[in-house]
C-alpha cells in the first residue's frame, strides 16, 4: 500500500467517494438539462425572392439572438431555444402557409418574421386565428393592432412623423413630393403624411407609385423634375430604389438641392444599390449602426463575430435581435413558454437596447423607441443628424384621422387592390 | 450510565458513537444547509416576488397618472369649441364665457390655451409662466399632432419640479388650430410615489431620470425627503438599481442602494416620462423572515444534533453493556472463577441468545475441567503406581543383568582356564620336530581349541552387541594371510566330510587392507562353519572378490538350502531353522551375531537360497588398502624355526595361580633356552623378585591373595624394579584392565590363551633379542640350493592348464594334492612341488600363479 498508514488510505478513498458524488451529480444535472424538451420558435422571413435581400440578414439577428440565449444557459432552468426556419418565399401566400404550418405543426410558441406589411396582414388572421404570438421587426404604417403580433418596427409617429416636422423645421421644406412602391405601407404611409403636411400648412406637391420590383422610374423622375419639391420623401421598398436613384441623380436631382428622405432604406440595403449615388440624403430610423454605446458595441461585435467583419447591422436587424430577447423575458417571468401566458407577459416588457430603453407598449402591443435621423454616408453608413433622445410612445393611429376612419382607409385599398395588400406588379 | 468515554480506540462505545456521528454529520450537515438554502432561497424569492408586484403596482399607478392625464388633455383638445378659443378673430365674448369655464376646470396646477402660431391666448394662473420645457412640449404636440407628456424638469424661476401635458387642437379640415396644456400637480405624482403601504418599515420607491451623463433623483425619497432635483449621481456612480431603471433593464436582486445599505431591488422603466424607478427594501427587513427561519433551523439542528449524539451514545451503551457483563464473566472465567456466568439470559435479544450460549460453554468448560481434574489424579495415581513397579523391576532387571555378566565372565574364564591349556599344549606341539602329519593334527587341535574359543567369545559377543559395548577397531591385515586360517579349518572340516571346497579370491584385491581381522574372522568362520556343517554332498565355495568398490565375500553350498519362510527368521538369536540333528553342532548364536557383526562393519548378509539345493551367503564390506610393510615384516616371521637367541642367557619369572597356565608358557619358553622361575600366586612372584631378580616378568592378572595387578603396583614401588618388563596375561580380555596396566607401565598385554608368535615379540622387544632360526633356515635352505640348481623343467601342458586353473581359482588345497600325485609320476619335477607347497602354505596366490605360468610350455594363454 503506498500510503503510510490505513487513516491516510480511508481520507483518500473518502474524498474520492465525495468527488465522485461531486462528478455524478453533476453529470445528472447536465444530463437532466439534455432530457428537457427545447422551446421552439418559428423564424419566417423570405430567404429567397425579392425581399430576401432584406429579409436575410433579420434571420441572421434572430439566430444570434438565439444562440446568445442558449450560450447564456437557455430559459426556463436549462431548456434550449430551437428555431423552426420557414421561407416566405418573397411570396404572401406561401407566407401564410408557413405560418400555419409554424403554429398548428411545428407548434411553436412564437414567431419572429415578416418584412413587407402585405406578408404581416396576409399572416395576421392566420395567427389571430390560431392564438399564435408574431414579433414583427420592421417599422411599418400602422392603422393596425393585432392581440397576437408584438411590433417591435416603428409606428408613424416614430418613424414617418418626426421625419416630416424634421424635414419641416431643420430643411425647411414646405413642398413635399412623396413617392414610393405600390403597396399598403406607402400608400397608408402616405396619407398620415399627408395628414401631417396639412396640419402643419405645407404642400404635397406630387405623389407618385411604382409596383414592387419594377424599375421604370423615369416618368417618376420627370414628374418630380417637373414639381420641383424641396424635399422627397421615398417610401419605395426593394430593387426599384437603385434604379430611382440613378435616375433621380441622372436627371440633376442632387441631395443638396432637393434631398430625399427615405424610410425603407437602412444599412442592409445600401451596399447593393452603390451609395454613392445618395451621399447626403436622409433616412429616418430609431437605430443605426454607428449609434454610441457599449451595448451597440457589443451587439455590432457579436454579430460581425459570428458573420464576418464586412457584414452590416439595420434598424429591423437589431429589432428583431431584441424581440427574441424580450420575448425570453417574458418567457423567464412567465414561467412557461406557452403563447398565451407570454403574450401577457411580454406587455410591458422593457430592455437596454443597443438603441437604448426599449418597452413592449402594453396598450398598443408596440413598441417605445428612439427616433433618428441619419444622413448617408459614402461608406454605407449613417451620421446621426438628429435624435428624439428618448424613447417615443408608439401611436399606430395617428390622431389626425379615428381609428374607423383608418380602418375604412385601408378596407379601400384592401378592396382596390381584389384582396391583396399590394398592387398588382403587372 | 452516560459516561462519556470518548478514546475511540479504548471503548467500542467510543467506536461505535464515532462511527454514527461521523457517518451522519455529513448527512446532517449537508441536510441541513440544503434545507436552510432551499427555504432561504424561497423566502428570498417570495420577497422578491413580492416587492417585484409592488414595483409593477406603483409602476402601472405612474404610467397609468401620466396615461389617464394625457388622455384628459386630449380629450379637452378635441372639445368642439376649442379651435374656436384659439383661433385669432372669433368673438371675444363668446371666447370670454368658454374660457371662464376653463379657468373653472380642476385637475391641474395650471391649464394653458396656445394659438397655432404658439401665442399663449389663456392661462389659469397667469403667475405661473411658460417654462422652456413647455415651449418645447407644445411644439412637439404641434408638429407630431400627438398629445406629448413633457420631461420632468426644475421650474428654473420657481424652483420646483414641472410636467406638462399638451395636446394638437385640430381645426375642422384637419389643420392644427392651437395647443392645449396643462401642468400637473407634483403632489399627485408624489402621492403615488410615496404611497409605503406594504413596504414596511424601510420599502422605499426611487425615480431617476438621465440627464445628460447624470441620473437625478426626481421625487422626494423616504428617507431623503428632499431629494427630489438635489440628489444626482454621475453615471460611474448610479446605483445599480437605479442605473438598471433608467435604462430599462428589469432588475430585481439584492444590491447596495444611495446609501450603500443591502437592498433588495426592482426597476422598472416608466416610458411616459422617461423614469427610472426602483422599489426597493433594505434586506435586513425583507429577508427577517429568512433569517428567523434560518436562526430556527440552526437552533433546531444543534438540538437534533445533540438530541442525536446522546442516542448514538444511547444506543452504543446498550450494545456496549452486554458485552460488559459478557467481558467481566469471560475474565472471571479466565482468573479461574469457572462458576462465574452473563446474567444476560432474561433478554430476548442476540445478546440473550450469546449469554446463554456462553453460559452454557462456561458449564461445560467447568465440567470439563472437573473431569480432567479427576482423569490427573486418577492418571497421577496410577503413574506412581508404575514408577514404583518400574523401580523394583528395573533394580531386579539390572541385579539379573549383573548376575547374567557375572555368570558370563565366570563362565568364560572357566572355559578359558581349560582351552589355555589344550591350545597352549598345542603351540608347543607345534614347535617340536614331529612328522608332518602330526604337525598337522596338532595344528587342527589348536584351530579347533581357538574355534571353541571363538564359540565362547560369540556368547560374550552378543551380549555385548546387545549391550552396544562392541566396537569396530580396523588395523591393517594381510589379506590372504588372515584368510588362510579359516580356510584350513574347513578344508580339513570338508575333507573330512568328503565334499569339494573351493577357495576363489581374486587375485585384484590388495594385499593389505584395513579390517577388523577379528571381527572378520569371527563372521567368516561363522559362515563357512554353517555352509560346511549343512552340505553332505557337493561343494563349498568360498569366494572373496572385489564388487563395486567393496570387497564381497560369498559362501555357496550345495547343502538342504533353507525353506523359504524360515529365512527371515535366520538372524534371529537362539533360533535354528535347521533338523535338531544339527542343532548340537553349533550355539545358534553364529548367524545372529555374524549378521550384526557386519552390519557394525558397514555390510549386510544376504541370502540366496533354495530349499534342498542349496545357498548362498554373501556380504559386502568397505576394506580400504593398507600399508603393507608393517604386515609383511611380522608376516614374514614364522615363530615355528625360532630354537634360541645371542647372548646370555635371560631370567623370565611366571606368576599364574593355574598350574596349566604356567606349564603352558614354560614350555613354550624352555625350548628357546629362557631360565624360568615360577610363582603360585602375586604374593610369591613378589617374593621372588629381589632373590631371583628375573629380566622380565609374566604375570596373571587373575589371581589369589595378591593379583595381578596389584603385583605390578608393589614391584613398581620397589626402586630396582621400577623399570622392570612386565607383562600382563588374562582370559577375561577388559578394556579397564589393560588401561589400568598401561599407567602402571606395561605396554603390552598378552591375552590367554597365549599366542606362541605374540609371546616372542613381546620377548624381542622387551629384551632386545636377537632370535636364532633352526630348523627353518635348514628348510629354506634347501629350498634356495633347489632353486640354485637350476630352474625346473617345464611342466606338461596339460598340468600346467590344471595348476593354472586350479591357483586362478585358489583351490590352493586341490592344487597341492593334484600336484603331489603328479610329482609322485614325475620325480624330476619335487622341487617344483617343494616350491608350490611353501608358497601354498603362505598362501601367496599370485606367487603361485607366477611359478605356474613360468614353467607352462610357451607362452601361456591369458587367463578368461
Amino acid at each position: 500500500m503506498p500510503f503510510a498508514d490505513k487513516t491516510a488510505f480511508r481520507w483518500v478513498v473518502g474524498i474520492l467517494i465525495v468527488l465522485f458524488v461531486a462528478i455524478a451529480s453533476y453529470l445528472f444535472h447536465f444530463w437532466r438539462i439534455q432530457q428537457m424538451p427545447s422551446i421552439k420558435v418559428g423564424i419566417l422571413h423570405s430567404l429567397t425572392g425579392t425581399m430576401s435581400i432584406s429579409e436575410r440578414p433579420v434571420v441572421d439577428a434572430v439566430e444570434l439572438s438565439i444562440d446568445e440565449i442558449n450560450a447564456s444557459g437557455g430559459l426556463l432552468g436549462g431548456r434550449k431555444v430551437v428555431p423552426i426556419l420557414a421561407d416566405g418565399h418573397s411570396d404572401w401566400p406561401t407566407f401564410a402557409r408557413e405560418s400555419t404550418r409554424l403554429i398548428k405543426d411545428e407548434k411553436v410558441c412564437a414567431v419572429f418574421g415578416c418584412w413587407t406589411s402585405a406578408s404581416r396582414k396576409t399572416v395576421r388572421p392566420i395567427f389571430e386565428k390560431l392564438d399564435g404570438l408574431l414579433f414583427y421587426p420592421v417599422q411599418y404604417e400602422g392603422l393596425e393592432q393585432s392581440p397576437n403580433i408584438i411590433y417591435l418596427g416603428a409606428a408613424p409617429n416614430q418613424q414617418i412623423i418626426p421625419a416630416v416636422k424634421w424635414a419641416f423645421d431643420n430643411l425647411g421644406s414646405r413642398r413635399f413630393y412623396l413617392v414610393g412602391s405600390d403597396y399598403v405601407f406607402p400608400r397608408a404611409a402616405n396619407a398620415v403624411i399627408s395628414d401631417q403636411i396639412k396640419a402643419l400648412g405645407a404642400q404635397v406637391v406630387g405623389e407618385d407609385y411604382i409596383p414592387l420590383g419594377r424599375t421604370d422610374v423615369e416618368p417618376v423622375v420627370g414628374r418630380i423634375v417637373a414639381r420641383h419639391p424641396d424635399v422627397i420623401l421615398n417610401t419605395i421598398n426593394g430593387d426599384t430604389n437603385v434604379a430611382f436613384f440613378r435616375a433621380l441623380r441622372a436627371a440633376g436631382i442632387s441631395p443638396k438641392t432637393v434631398p430625399t428622405i427615405s424610410f425603407s432604406i437602412g444599412e442592409s440595403e445600401l451596399p447593393s444599390m452603390n451609395p454613392s449615388t445618395c451621399v447626403g440624403d436622409y433616412a429616418v430610423w430609431n437605430y443605426f449602426q454607428t449609434l454610441d454605446g457599449s451595448r451597440n458595441n457589443a451587439f455590432v461585435t457579436a454579430f460581425r463575430k459570428r458573420y464576418g467583419a464586412d457584414r452590416v447591422v439595420s434598424d429591423p436587424m437589431e429589432a428583431a435581435y431584441c424581440a427574441v430577447k424580450l420575448w425570453a423575458q417574458a418567457v423567464e417571468e412567465a414561467g412557461t413558454e406557452e403563447t398565451s401566458a407570454v403574450r401577457k407577459t411580454i406587455l410591458d416588457q422593457s430592455m437596454a437596447a443597443p438603441e437604448g430603453v426599449m418597452l413592449i407598449d402594453p396598450e398598443t402591443q408596440h413598441t417605445w423607441r428612439p427616433v433618428r435621423v441619419g444622413r448617408i454616408r459614402a461608406d454605407g453608413q449613417f451620421d446621426v443628424v438628429w435624435d428624439s433622445r428618448r424613447p417615443v410612445r408608439p401611436q399606430p393611429f395617428p390622431i389626425s384621422r379615428t381609428a374607423a376612419e383608418w380602418e375604412q382607409f385601408l378596407d379601400g385599398l384592401h378592396t382596390g387592390w381584389h384582396g391583396n395588400w399590394a398592387a398588382p406588379t403587372n | 450510565m452516560f459516561s462519556l468515554p470518548i478514546h475511540p480506540k479504548r471503548y467500542l462505545t467510543a467506536q461505535l458513537f464515532w462511527r454514527f456521528f461521523l457517518l451522519s454529520l455529513p448527512v446532517l450537515l449537508i441536510g441541513g444547509v440544503a434545507l436552510c438554502y432551499s427555504a432561504l432561497a424561497q423566502m428570498r424569492a417570495q420577497a422578491s416576488e413580492n416587492l417585484a408586484g409592488i414595483a409593477a403596482d406603483r409602476a402601472s399607478k405612474i404610467e397609468a397618472y401620466a396615461r389617464g392625464k394625457l388622455r384628459e388633455i386630449q380629450f379637452l383638445a378635441a372639445q368642439p369649441y376649442m379651435p374656436n378659443l384659439v383661433t385669432e378673430g372669433k368673438s371675444p365674448s363668446e371666447q370670454a364665457s368658454l374660457l371662464a369655464f376653463l379657468r373653472g376646470v380642476g385637475g391641474y396646477q395650471n391649464l394653458f390655451l396656445f394659438s397655432q402660431s404658439g401665442k399663449l391666448v389663456f392661462t389659469q394662473n397667469p403667475n405661473d409662466a411658460p417654462t422652456p420645457e413647455l415651449d418645447r412640449t407644445i411644439d412637439r404636440t404641434r408638429t407630431l399632432m400627438s398629445a406629448e407628456i413633457s420631461n420632468y424638469t426644475l421650474d428654473p424661476e420657481t424652483k420646483t419640479p414641472a410636467v406638462y401635458v399638451a395636446a394638437p387642437i385640430f381645426a375642422h379640415g384637419g389643420a392644427i388650430a392651437g395647443v392645449v396644456a396643462a401642468r400637473l400637480y407634483n403632489e399627485e405624482i408624489y402621492r403615488v410615489v410615496n404611497d409605503y403601504g406594504s413596504l414596511g418599515r424601510t420599502g422605499e420607491t426611487v425615480i431617476g431620470q438621465t440627464d445628460g451623463d447624470r441620473v437625478v433623483i426626481v421625487a422626494p425619497l423616504r428617507h431623503s425627503p428632499d431629494a427630489a432635483f438635489h440628489l444626482s449621481f454621475p453615471a460611474d456612480r448610479v446605483p445599480a438599481a437605479l442605473g438598471a431603471a433608467v435604462e430599462g433593464v428589469r432588475l430585481q436582486e439584492v444590491t447596495t442602494d444611495y446609501r450603500g445599505k443591502k437592498v433588495l431591488a426592482v426597476s422598472r422603466y416608466l416610458p411616459s416620462l422617461g423614469w427610472g424607478l426602483v422599489v426597493k427594501m433594505d434586506t435586513s427587513e425583507v429577508f427577517a423572515p429568512a433569517a428567523e427561519l434560518l436562526q430556527g433551523i440552526v437552533i433546531g439542528g444543534i438540538i437534533f444534533f445533540l438530541l442525536f449524539a446522546l442516542g448514538a451514545q444511547a444506543a452504543a451503551q446498550s450494545i456496549n453493556r452486554p458485552l460488559g457483563i459478557l467481558t467481566q464473566a469471560a475474565r472471571k472465567i479466565e482468573e479461574g472463577d469457572l462458576t462465574a456466568r452473563a446474567a444476560l439470559e432474561n433478554r430476548q435479544d442476540e445478546f440473550g441468545y450469546l449469554g446463554h450460549a456462553f453460559n452454557e460453554m462456561a458449564t461445560q468448560i467447568e465440567e470439563a475441567t472437573e473431569n480432567l481434574r479427576q482423569t490427573n489424579t486418577l492418571l497421577e495415581q496410577k503413574v506412581a503406581e508404575r514408577t514404583k513397579d518400574l523401580e523394583a523391576k528395573t533394580i531386579e532387571a539390572e541385579r539379573a543383568n549383573h548376575a547374567k555378566s557375572e555368570f558370563l565372565a565366570n563362565m568364560s574364564h572357566e572355559l578359558r582356564t581349560p582351552l589355555n591349556g589344550i591350545l597352549g599344549y598345542a603351540q608347543i606341539l607345534g614347535n617340536l620336530a614331529l612328522p608332518a602329519k602330526a604337525l598337522n593334527g596338532i595344528r587342527v587341535i589348536r584351530q579347533s581349541g581357538e574355534h571353541l574359543l571363538t564359540l565362547i567369545n560369540d556368547i560374550l559377543d552378543l551380549a555385548k552387541i546387545e549391550a552396544r559395548k562392541i566396537e569396530i577397531k580396523p588395523t591393517d591385515i594381510h589379506l590372504r594371510e588372515f584368510l588362510r586360517g579359516p580356510i584350513e579349518i574347513f578344508h580339513i572340516r570338508a575333507e573330512q566330510k568328503g565334499i569339494n571346497f573351493i577357495i576363489d579370491i581374486s587375485p585384484d584385491l590388495p594385499e593389505v587392507v584395513q579390517a577388523d581381522e577379528k571381527r572378520l574372522r569371527q563372521v567368516l568362520i561363522n559362515l563357512l562353519g554353517n555352509a560346511v556343517k549343512f552340505t553332505d554332498r557337493g561343494s563349498v565355495r568360498f569366494t572373496v572378490e572385489p564388487y563395486q568398490g567393496r570387497t564381497r565375500f560369498a559362501f555357496a553350498d550345495t547343502g538342504i538350502g533353507i525353506a523359504p519362510n524360515k529365512i527371515t527368521q535366520l538372524f534371529k538369536p537362539f533360533i535354528q531353522v535347521s533338523d535338531a540333528a544339527r542343532n548340537a553342532e553349533g550355539t545358534g548364536l553364529g548367524l545372529a551375531l555374524s549378521q550384526r557383526l557386519v552390519q557394525l562393519m558397514g555390510g549386510m548378509i544376504k541370502v540366496e537360497s533354495e530349499y534342498g539345493k542349496g545357498s548362498t551367503f554373501s556380504f559386502d564390506l568397505d576394506l580400504p588398502a593398507g600399508r603393507f610393510s608393517e604386515v609383511q615384516a611380522r608376516t614374514v616371521e614364522s615363530p615355528s624355526r625360532i630354537t634360541g637367541y645371542q647372548g646370555e642367557r635371560r631370567k623370565i619369572l611366571i606368576a599364574d595361580d593355574i598350574p596349566s597356565n604356567r606349564t603352558v608358557l614354560v614350555e613354550m619358553l624352555a625350548p628357546l633356552d629362557f631360565k624360568i622361575i615360577e610363582a603360585g600366586d602375586g604374593k610369591v612372584a613378589l617374593d621372588l623378585l629381589p632373590k631371583e631378580k628375573p629380566d622380565l616378568v609374566l604375570v596373571d592378572i587373575a589371581m589369589p591373595v595378591i593379583d595381578g595387578l596389584q603385583f605390578i603396583q608393589y614391584s613398581r614401588q620397589i626402586e630396582a624394579f621400577r623399570e622392570l618388563p612386565i607383562i600382563p596375561t588374562s582370559a577375561s580380555v577388559g578394556d579397564d584392565e589393560i588401561r589400568r596396566c598401561q599407567t602402571l607401565g606395561c605396554s603390552d598385554f598378552l591375552f590367554k590363551p597365549v599366542d606362541y608368535g605374540r609371546l616372542l615379540d613381546c620377548l624381542q622387544k622387551r629384551l632386545n633379542l636377537e632370535w636364532i632360526e633352526g630348523a627353518a633356515h635348514a628348510e629354506s635352505a634347501s629350498v634356495e640350493a633347489a632353486e640354485a640348481e637350476g630352474s625346473p623343467p617345464i611342466l606338461p601342458a596339460t598340468e600346467a592348464a590344471q595348476f593354472a586353473d586350479l591357483a586362478r581359482r585358489g583351490d590352493l588345497l586341490n592344487l597341492v594334492k593334484v600336484a603331489e600325485q603328479f610329482v609322485a609320476t614325475q620325480p624330476s619335477y619335487r622341487p617344483f612341488l617343494e616350491k608350490l607347497r611353501k608358497l601354498c602354505d603362505g598362501f601367496r596366490v599370485r606367487q603361485v600363479q607366477q611359478l605356474i605360468e613360468e614353467l607352462s610350455p610357451a607362452s601361456p594363454s591369458p587367463p578368461p
